[in-house]
């Protein structure tokens, strides 16, 4: 089976095949004898990759992978190549449809920054949110217009909360 | 007076911290706690516990009369404020001295007296201790300005007198700025603080921020246990603190303590304090503030020293002579504290909230962490983002820095980010380990985004085994094939990891 894991920008191709009871892990082309267990209830992980030893706490929530190691702290996005064709075919109108804009942490509205129907360039600020008396500008992720706003200025969100949508 | 029973007035670590030091001494311990922190340590950790109110500081960790109620309440006789919240609160301290409680800490005339910037720039001139060249009153119009700005030279500062924490500040390079500046400086001081007054000072290029620790007794004792380097902060928040400074000359460390201690004296203090220095590049050094409590940092001077300054706190509050005068006092090899904080440095250090997952602390030899964290914990944004401290002692600075990088490199968090990848890369940086630090490195450190880049472990890119190991995992969940699992895996039960992921994907 192959698996494309995303993480920090970039992706690594891997395939996984067992011979003769042990598993093998190709990454971009290079081949690993991989022995992953899981050790503890509290979901710590011991990864032997040819023999060498690395060890993560390890959480997934939908198709994200969080690891927490030595060399970091890593939210990995696996996907296997099903998955992956499938959504490759999703017509492409579903992508550009409206999308709503979520809080990334929780906070207070400070300011809304534009009105419905407003057409917005990618990078502009949208609102302010401020978390830890530290006031973050949220920004258009592309070019679009404003299909609705769903906060009011000064009121308190949780993260992952609506903010507004664009369309 | 004995004291025997101490209403801690504090949360987090800090809270722990004293808990922990009462424990040891025999002394009962009074957890408060707001209704957000029911279940954290500091709680389960102290022998009694007293509710104080709903989660927002304001309405809980900062109701003095709260506070001291539930001193009264349950019979203590001293109160420990720990840091922020209320320790530097000179009118708390009143209030907690007339219910007839002991505040451990300075008297309420002693944290005024170090809490008013302008008054304390004339005591400590006074006591001899050298203050940055300005002025000693609030600024009256352009003309007066322009007098002092004769003595301060350019650049300098313009400072509100009622901000703090390196908030109200503005930098003016030339005579042509001043006018604009001082207007900008009186409007902004009004709207953030309520109060226009402004006044000024010498800027110092790229100081380093070198502070020392005092403990004073209430029998005419006043000493120094130290010097801590703590030029390693952004926006004013420290991240690192290490004892001793790396580059501080020992005629000047010398002459600090000295100045330290004259400080302390000055505002007739009592207990554990903190004078704090700027040094500059010609190695001047100017009194900055006067912090009259527990420091943050303070585990770094008591693993040089072999000292519980907690303890001390305690002895001194009692009215128990020091047990020791200065010359009885000497450092023994190098100590590094960093700061583990909820926060995503890859983001311009948002704020993280979310459920600790998975913990696992880092252990061994030489290595001291203070933290409150527990798997379950809810990491909320009603308080300080600080979640942990981490400090390592060895012989020598370059021996701190290889046993402080092993120890982050044991840390397992799952839930939240933290500061961690950034810590680890600054104590890999050459200029750290030459200790070519000044305040402004930490900023500029973090701009370069080199320390972005996982590290590379084992000869793999750090990030290589993490997506091999996700892959891995979400295949067992799969039920792909029982024989991904080696070793026991050949034949017979399936593993508990691939029989908990199977579980898992029936849900």
């Amino acid at each position: 089976m192959r698996y494309y894991a995303d993480t920090g920008g970039r992706t690594y191709e891997c395939r996984i095949a067992v011979e003769d009871g042990e598993t093998f892990v190709e990454v971009d082309g290079k081949r690993f004898r991989a022995d992953l267990r899981r050790i503890e209830a509290g979901e710590i992980y011991s990864l032997l990759l040819d023999g060498r030893s690395f060890e993560f706490a390890l959480r997934r929530r939908d198709d994200v992978v969080e690891l927490s190691g030595a060399a970091g702290h890593f939210l990995v996005r696996v996907e296997d190549e099903r998955t992956r064709a499938a959504r490759e075919k999703a017509p492409r109108e579903a992508r550009a449809g409206p999308r709503t804009v979520a809080a990334i942490m929780p906070g207070v509205v400070r300011e809304i920054l534009v009105a419905p129907a407003d057409r917005v360039a990618k990078g502009q600020p949208l609102l302010i949110l401020e978390a830890m008396k530290m006031q973050n500008e949220i920004r258009a992720d592309r070019d679009a217009t404003v299909a609705a706003i769903r906060v009011r200025a000064g009121e308190a969100v949780d993260k992952g909360a609506p903010l507004l949508d664009l369309a | 007076m004995p004291i025997r029973k101490v209403l801690v007035a504090n949360r987090g670590e800090i809270a722990l911290r004293v808990v922990r030091t009462l424990r040891e001494m025999g002394i009962g311990s009074v957890a408060v706690y707001s209704e957000a922190d029911r279940d954290e340590l500091h709680v389960r950790a102290a022998d009694e516990a007293v509710p104080v109110g709903p989660p927002p500081p304001s309405e809980s960790y900062l109701r003095g009369d709260r506070l001291i109620d539930a001193a009264k309440r349950t019979g203590c006789d001293a109160l420990h404020p720990g840091y922020g919240f209320l320790s530097e609160n000179a009118a708390f301290a009143r209030a907690v001295r007339d219910a007839g409680i002991v505040f451990v800490g300075p008297s309420p005339e002693s944290i005024a007296a170090a809490g008013d910037k302008l008054q304390a720039r004339v005591t400590m001139r006074r006591a001899g201790v050298p203050v940055i060249p300005g002025s000693d009153a609030p600024v009256r119009g352009i003309e007066d300005v322009k007098r002092v700005a004769r003595d301060t030279g350019f650049p300098l500062v313009l400072k509100a007198v009622g901000g703090g924490g390196g908030k109200g500040i503005r930098v003016v390079r030339d005579a042509k700025e001043l006018e604009p500046s001082l207007r900008r400086a009186s409007s902004e001081a009004q709207s953030a603080f309520g109060n226009a007054a402004v006044y000024v000072e010498r800027y110092l290029e790229r100081p380093r921020h070198v502070e020392f620790q005092i403990l004073a007794d209430a029998h005419g004792r006043t000493v120094h246990i130290g010097e801590r380097e703590c030029s390693i902060q952004r926006r004013h928040q420290k991240l690192l603190e290490e004892s001793p400074s790396p580059r501080l000359d020992p005629v000047v460390r010398a002459r600090m303590g000295e100045a330290a201690v004259r400080a302390a004296q000055a505002v007739g203090y009592l207990g554990a304090g903190t004078v704090e220095f700027l040094v500059d590049r010609a190695g001047g050094f100017y009194f900055l503030e006067m912090n009259t409590r527990i420091q943050v940092e303070h585990p770094v001077t008591e693993m040089t020293y072999r000292l519980d300054l907690v303890r001390l706190q305690i002895e001194v509050a009692e009215g128990r002579p020091l047990p020791f005068r200065q010359e009885e006092l000497a450092p023994e090899g190098h100590a590094i504290e960093v700061r583990l904080t909820a926060e995503d440095p890859a983001s311009g250090f948002l704020p993280e909230t979310g459920t600790v997952r998975s913990l696992r602390l880092p252990q061994g030899p030489g290595v001291r962490v203070d933290s409150h964290l527990y798997e379950g914990q809810a990491i909320t944004l009603h308080y300080d983002p600080m979640i942990g401290k981490v400090i390592a002692w060895a012989p020598d600075r370059d021996a701190a820095i290889a046993r402080l990088r092993r120890a982050l490199l044991e840390l397992r968090l799952v839930g939240v980010k933290t500061c961690a990848p950034l810590l680890l890369s600054l104590l890999g940086d050459q200029r750290f380990r030459r200790g070519e630090v000044d305040t402004f490195f930490l900023e500029e450190f973090v701009r370069e985004e080199g320390w972005r880049r996982p590290p590379t472990l084992g000869g793999l890119p750090g990030d290589l085994p993490a997506a091999v190991a996700a892959v891995l995992h979400a295949h067992a969940r799969q039920g792909a094939s029982r024989a991904v699992l080696s070793g026991n895996g050949a034949a017979g039960a399936p593993s508990p990891w691939l029989r908990d992921g199977r579980r898992e994907a029936m849900r």
